[in-house]
């Protein structure tokens, strides 16, 4: 599998300062878990985030801040309570179904179990979603579509990301398969159609309400809302 | 002193801060905790005061990152990243932690579904601390102009709008500044430089 769609430098240097929102993190946390070459870039974005703080202006510490901070080590001795590197899956991969591709940490802490007993809700023809709980400003869902889906041609009010779990889709900017991104902006208006040989299973992350731009479309917003 | 690290072939005469984490990992070293603390504190602080907390909203900060630090030291791994990354993360994700109240979504390094590197990369025999030295010396050599909006984006946490108003630059200029730096910031590790 050779990733064709890569996040882009920004959105890399912004997870790494740490800067992104909860949904937005996931994204690109799930899309590192598939990417080695992004991981490769995230390592030297913290670096830069290092070799920063190194060097910024050093401010004056309150007196007794180090005696403070040593009189709660006996507290928390090393190793002793290390806590794991990241949660506990809420499920083992193993528990998807066989067909199923797995779903990469972190997304799947996020997942209230495997993927045929999530509560999905139908948004329309072929279209059905699961909301995600994710704090901050952004929304993150899954999507899943049918095989050779045409959906209706749409804008965006806002960013949006989408990472391709299994399946794939193409439109106007190429072909987008697991572990691809596609970021579009407001300017962005895109139709993309699924493949034909299975469903297309995506994490998307909008920090603002799609725009439908056809007639039928508009009318179908409310319905769709995807 | 370098006997006293361990005794890795690598170690030099001085010891310096991925000794005094190692040192902390292997004997719960105060002494090597005090000069962690003596070297990155200040600086940890005056990072979250530029990035907009309150002295005592830092001052909390350093507190947690270094009781983390002396809590994880055994999690470090040198050939990953320098000292000074790896405290970085810490610090980075206590504040989104604490004052953002979010989780932090991130990779978890033993998933059966993480895709692991396809080939080597050209230089993964570089230790962290050599691979931070790159990436350091990719960032002396970018133009002043480069340097600045990679500090505002980077470290002021400044959205691109914000950056272009207070340079007085216009938006895309931001943009194509950040894109060349981040390249070259990425070549740094690519071993394409």
């Amino acid at each position: 599998m050779t990733i064709q769609h890569h996040l882009g430098d920004d959105l890399l240097a912004s997870y790494a300062a740490g800067g992104t929102d909860e949904a937005t993190g996931l994204l690109v946390a799930t899309h590192l878990a598939l990417c080695p070459a992004c991981r490769t870039a995230v390592a030297a974005f913290e670096a830069v985030g290092g070799a920063i703080m190194a060097g910024c202006e050093p401010a004056d510490l309150n007196a007794g801040a180090f005696a403070a901070l040593e009189a709660r080590l006996g507290r928390a001795e090393p190793g002793s309570s290390v806590p794991p590197a990241s949660p506990a899956p809420a499920f083992a991969p193993a528990a998807l179904s066989a067909a199923a591709p797995a779903i990469p940490q972190p997304l799947r802490s996020y997942l209230v179990g495997p993927l045929d007993r999530l509560r999905w809700q139908r948004v329309g023809p072929g279209v059905r979603r699961v909301p995600l709980r994710v704090g901050g400003g952004a929304t993150a869902r899954l999507l899943e579509l049918a095989p050779g889906l045409k959906l209706p041609r749409h804008g965006h009010t806002a960013s949006e990301l989408t990472l391709v779990l299994s399946g794939g889709y193409s439109d106007e900017s190429g072909r987008f398969a697991r572990g691809d991104v596609e970021e579009a902006t407001p300017e962005d208006v895109h139709r993309p159609i699924t493949d034909p040989d299975g469903p297309c299973l995506c994490l998307v992350v909008t920090t603002g309400a799609l725009r439908f731009t056809g007639l039928t479309a508009r009318l179908l917003q409310p319905f769709i809302r995807l | 002193m370098s006997g006293a690290t361990g005794g890795a072939p690598a170690a030099t005469a001085v010891p310096g801060p991925e000794d005094w984490l190692r040192a902390i990992a292997e004997r719960e070293d105060r002494a090597a905790f005090a000069s962690l603390f003596r070297a990155f504190a200040p600086r940890i602080k005056g990072y979250m005061m530029r990035l907009g907390c309150s002295a005592a909203q830092a001052e909390d900060l350093v507190q947690e990152t270094f009781v983390g630090v002396w809590r994880k030291a055994r999690l470090y791994d040198p050939a990953k990243a320098a000292a000074a990354t790896w405290i970085f993360t810490v610090a980075r994700n206590l504040r989104i932690d604490l004052l953002r109240r979010e989780r932090r979504p991130e990779i978890d390094p033993d998933d059966p579904a993480l895709v692991g590197d396809a080939a080597p990369l050209p230089d993964a025999e570089l230790s962290g601390k050599q691979q931070a030295a790159r990436v350091r010396a990719a960032l002396a050599t970018l133009p002043a102009e480069q340097v600045s909006v990679v500090e505002l984006s980077f470290f002021a946490g400044k959205a691109h709008g914000a950056i272009a108003e207070e340079l007085d630059i216009p938006l895309g200029t931001v943009k194509s500044r950040l894109r060349l730096a981040f390249r070259r910031i990425r070549s740094a590790l690519d071993g394409n430089s």
